[in-house]
């Protein structure tokens, strides 16, 4: 593929910028997680008394993901209109800037699971073949990961608050996502809609491959979601695609 | 006229193009909102016609310049040729590598150093991250920039700006070279220098397109011109006259 070495460059650019002029810079990456589990485990374990048994550990394998999740949308948001500069010079296959975002993030995320890997060691959670789950798990994420970013990068072309839909939608979808709860404890009258969000079959994979426990959603209505979503990405970077620099 | 029997790399076909200005500035999901409960469409737009069907064709070989005043679509036509925006009717047709040079420099990142940006570069004109890397040391070499490898670009004037993203530009060997106002920044000694590597382009048949307001250059180094008026008027023809033509219409004007 010709646009190949775009993509690295892309992607190594992300990284350079970010880690650029600090030696601790990949750590900050790892720090914020890390005190995350720690102040959500004392307050939903110590304080609200969650019943879940080993909740640190089910608490890393939604809350990990999540954030890969959140902030690889955050931030693809400005995948065009951060890069009006190549946009508006060069030809390029656009939905590249899209890809190069969300495996930046992605690269980032690979370490998250070294570290949900080496947790499970110190917290006892036998290496099941339920980890086998786990590159499913990232696949069908990276899918729906790359067509929402799409929708979302052009949506911010058209609609300049695009951002800031995307702010009170990530904080809304946290909550409706079984993340810190789990799907078992949801009441019988809710747990239909909480199927229809793709999200619950993604987290819910993720805590199977880690925890062994089994899948509570509906596997089928999530998935056709993922697929809905995909082929309007689709559509919409079609129709779109040759307005993209002229409207950054 | 030279151009007649040679191969069309370029063609241009009843192309039209208008832009689309949003004077409210660009919209928002909260001002559509709230224009759809008060059931009212307050977007202000207003669409300037460029290109009204225009015809053109350029040959195999030929150092092409483009003339005409501020807003009549000279670096709009570039950016249609370098495939940036695509014309909302009529056909482009090009045949061959293009490398656009637009505007000034290429300042994909300013907090990247030079290499990285060159290399960046690179990639989009389709050279691998592998060769890019063999031929770093000629590109600097001839940008007369060594020692300026892992400068931040920010630390760049802008004159070294475009030296830069011309050494790529040109080590690349495109089939179609499209050059917008880059005369205007470097200094004499690089201006003599690009100038021979755009005649050693022309020597092997190449060609070259050029959007520059100054007029010495298109007279010197243009095989033809093409002048375009305001709205879509196009005039084609050789350097001397359409040069004259630029000032009759100008002073005409006035």
């Amino acid at each position: 593929m010709k646009y190949y070495d775009l993509l690295l460059n892309l992607i190594e650019r992300d990284l350079k910028l970010k880690y650029r002029g600090s030696s601790i810079g990949l750590m900050w990456s790892l720090i914020n997680p890390l005190i995350m589990i720690v102040i959500y485990t004392w307050v939903f374990q110590t304080i609200l008394k969650n019943p879940t048994p080993n909740f640190t550990m089910v608490l890393m394998s939604g809350l990990l993901p999540w954030n890969f999740f959140a902030s690889s949308l955050t931030s693809s948001v400005g995948s065009f209109t951060g890069n009006a500069t190549l946009l508006t010079k060069v030809k390029l296959p656009k939905y590249i800037l899209v890809f190069s975002n969300i495996f930046f993030n992605f690269i980032i995320f690979l370490m998250m699971i070294v570290l949900i890997l080496i947790a499970m060691f110190f917290f006892n959670v036998p290496y099941t073949t339920n980890l086998f789950l786990l590159p499913l798990a990232v696949i069908v994420q990276l899918i729906f990961l790359l067509s929402l970013g799409m929708i979302f990068a052009i949506s911010n072309t058209y609609y300049q608050d695009t951002a800031h839909l995307i702010e009170v939608l990530m904080m809304a979808w946290f909550w409706l996502t079984p993340v810190i709860y789990q799907f078992n404890l949801i009441p019988d009258d809710f747990k239909f809609y909480v199927s229809l969000n793709p999200m619950t079959l993604i987290i819910n994979l993720y805590q199977s491959a880690i925890m062994g426990t089994p899948i509570y959603t509906n596997v089928f209505i999530g998935a056709l979601f993922i697929v809905v979503i995909l082929i309007v990405a689709i559509f919409l970077y079609k129709k779109c695609d040759s307005r993209i620099s002229e409207l950054i | 006229m030279i151009a007649d029997s040679k191969e069309v790399v370029i063609k241009v076909e009843n192309v039209t193009k208008e832009y689309v200005i949003n004077i409210g500035g660009k919209k928002s999901y909260k001002q559509s909102f709230i224009n759809l409960i008060k059931k009212q469409n307050e977007e202000k737009i207003k669409r300037i016609k460029i290109f009204n069907d225009v015809n053109f064709s350029i040959n195999k070989g030929e150092v092409f310049g483009i003339i005409g005043e501020n807003g009549a679509g000279k670096s709009t036509t570039l950016k249609m040729l370098a495939g940036i925006i695509t014309p909302d009717k009529g056909k482009i047709s090009v045949n061959g590598t293009v490398a656009a040079l637009l505007e000034i420099g290429l300042a994909f990142h300013p907090d990247l150093t030079g290499v990285e940006n060159a290399r960046l570069y690179g990639s989009v004109l389709g050279v691998s991250r592998k060769k890019m890397m063999q031929i770093m040391g000629e590109v600097f070499k001839f940008a007369e920039l060594e020692g300026y490898e892992q400068v931040p670009l920010k630390k760049y004037s802008s004159g070294m700006q475009v030296r830069l993203a011309f050494s790529v530009a040109t080590i690349v060997d495109p089939d179609i070279l499209l050059l917008d106002e880059v005369f205007s920044v470097g200094d004499q000694k690089f201006q003599e220098k690009s100038f021979s590597k755009i005649n050693s382009f022309i020597e092997r048949e190449k060609t070259v397109l050029l959007v520059t307001h100054d007029l010495g250059i298109v007279e010197e180094m243009c095989t033809r011109v093409l002048y375009l008026e305001k709205r879509g008027a196009i005039h084609i023809g050789n350097p001397k006259d359409m040069i004259r033509l630029y000032h009759e219409k100008i002073d005409g004007g006035n």
